[in-house]
């Protein structure tokens, strides 16, 4: 949903409308929980949880416009995340320094492994391997409709340090074997070897 | 396990092929999802990734806005909408009510259960700092219940721990309690939020989250929260994750 969209419902809600708030939750909750994924796992619907009834609260006194309530919703929902999280957050990272999988994570990799799931948890899936910076940098973009500056205020960066997260992140993602497994497999057939892929070079699956 | 290994392995190859194309402004593109070419595949991905919401992104709406509502019944200076301060009022009585019950009742079910002992002192400290309600001489048993009850210590909200008596039903009174918390959660600013094992709990009980609101107001409309046996003080380990500051996220006229 589009923030001028939003931004009645905000209005309303802030005055106290419960269609407001609806319509705020209707089209928020959804990108929240699959941010929240990514930054704690299977905590994740509880901590989206967490952040409505936080901001739920705070909402009547709130100022700002529909951007602004997106970037606060998405902060609120990453600090919840990073408490009730922080031990996910710290095996995940564990995990990717080391080649055995670290138990508690195990339900990513059975998504992980789900090639044929082309659709939404296929995505975030494939999104959710991607270091912590950059996945998020990628949802926040992608997924919460922020741009580099609203992202940045989320993860109290600096804009140009989340352009270059998302732009490793989207590069990673670009060479990951099931998007090429995908992009073979996508769309109108194409004679093998002739995807739409000029500059492709070592694509041995081409 | 293998299809993992053989990703990380070219994931850590990185950008080495396909993305000779992947610029700053295409880059750009893809991510506001106004790329019109696809070469490499990401903006279906990432088209996939913004896809419409799934049923089970939507479950939850009731409690949210059952929250909502409790925020803004309690919210003076917000003009209501559909005002209705008697309302209002009702709901402060029963919060006043509630909180001096909970004082009666507090470590009831964490002797009861032995179960939820954290969410005991939040529920007691939510609902005090929540309603503004002075706690009344407790003198007694103070120590006892606040002693290794992390979640109490970041608010200077009078301490909760209740003179102990005897209960009959340590389960209503544990459920009475997370209504209160519940309650608490949605019209103090700077109460915490009801921790995720207690809404559950909550939720099983009342059949559903959706209907938590209808059903603690059943609950604690009855006469309230009864005695019990010692108190049982907080797990010292189970109190640790919850001592996250009230707010620290939460500023929502920062912008």
């Amino acid at each position: 949903m589009r923030d001028e969209d939003l931004s009645t419902a905000l209005t309303a809600a802030v005055r106290g409308s419960d269609a407001g708030f609806t319509t705020l939750w209707r089209a928020l909750n959804p990108a929240v929980l699959r941010y929240l994924r990514v930054v704690c796992g299977e905590a994740a619907e509880d901590v989206a949880s967490e952040t409505w009834l936080q901001v739920a609260r705070a909402l009547p006194g709130f100022t700002g416009d529909a951007t602004t309530f997106r970037v606060w919703l998405f902060r609120v929902a990453r600090h919840r995340g990073i408490d009730d999280g922080r031990r996910a957050w710290r095996k995940r990272e564990q995990a990717r320094e080391s080649v055995e999988p670290v138990d508690g994570r195990a339900e990513r990799d059975v998504l992980f492994d789900v090639i044929e799931n082309s659709g939404t948890e296929w995505a975030l899936s494939l999104i959710g391997t991607l270091p912590p910076d950059q996945a998020e940098a990628v949802l926040l973009r992608v997924v919460a409709g922020l741009d580099a500056a609203g992202a940045a205020q989320v993860l109290g960066k600096r804009a140009g340090a989340v352009r270059i997260a998302a732009m490793r992140g989207l590069r990673r993602l670009a060479a990951h074997p099931q998007v090429r497994d995908r992009r073979a497999a996508a769309g109108p057939p194409r004679p093998r070897g002739e995807l739409r892929l000029e500059g492709n070079r070592t694509d041995g699956r081409a | 396990m293998d299809a993992r290994e053989r990703a990380r392995r070219l994931l850590r190859r990185g950008g080495a092929d396909d993305t000779g194309r992947l610029d700053d402004e295409r880059a750009e593109r893809l991510l506001d999802g106004t790329a019109t070419d696809d070469p490499d595949g990401l903006a279906a991905l990432l088209a996939d990734a913004r896809g419409p919401a799934r049923p089970d992104e939507l479950t939850g709406e009731a409690a949210a806005l059952a929250a909502f509502r409790h925020a803004h019944a309690a919210h003076e200076p917000a003009p209501l909408a559909a005002g209705e301060p008697r309302h209002r009022r009702r709901l402060a009585l029963a919060l006043t009510g509630a909180a001096a019950a909970l004082l009666l009742g507090g470590t009831a079910y964490a002797a009861g259960t032995g179960r939820l002992p954290d969410g005991l002192q939040r529920t007691a400290h939510d609902l005090l700092s929540g309603v503004g309600v002075p706690a009344p001489p407790t003198t007694e048993a103070s120590g006892t219940a606040t002693q290794g009850a992390p979640a109490l210590t970041p608010s200077p909200a009078p301490r909760a721990s209740a003179v102990p008596t005897p209960t009959p039903t340590p389960d209503a009174t544990v459920l009475i309690g997370l209504c209160r918390s519940w309650a608490a959660t949605a019209t103090n600013p700077n109460a915490k939020a009801i921790s995720a094992e207690d809404l559950r709990i909550l939720a099983a009980a009342a059949g559903g989250e959706a209907a938590i609101g209808a059903y603690c107001e059943r609950l604690t409309a009855g006469p309230s929260a009864a005695p019990t046996p010692p108190p049982e003080t907080a797990k010292p380990g189970n109190g640790a994750t919850n001592t996250r500051k009230p707010s620290h996220a939460g500023k929502p006229d920062d912008d």
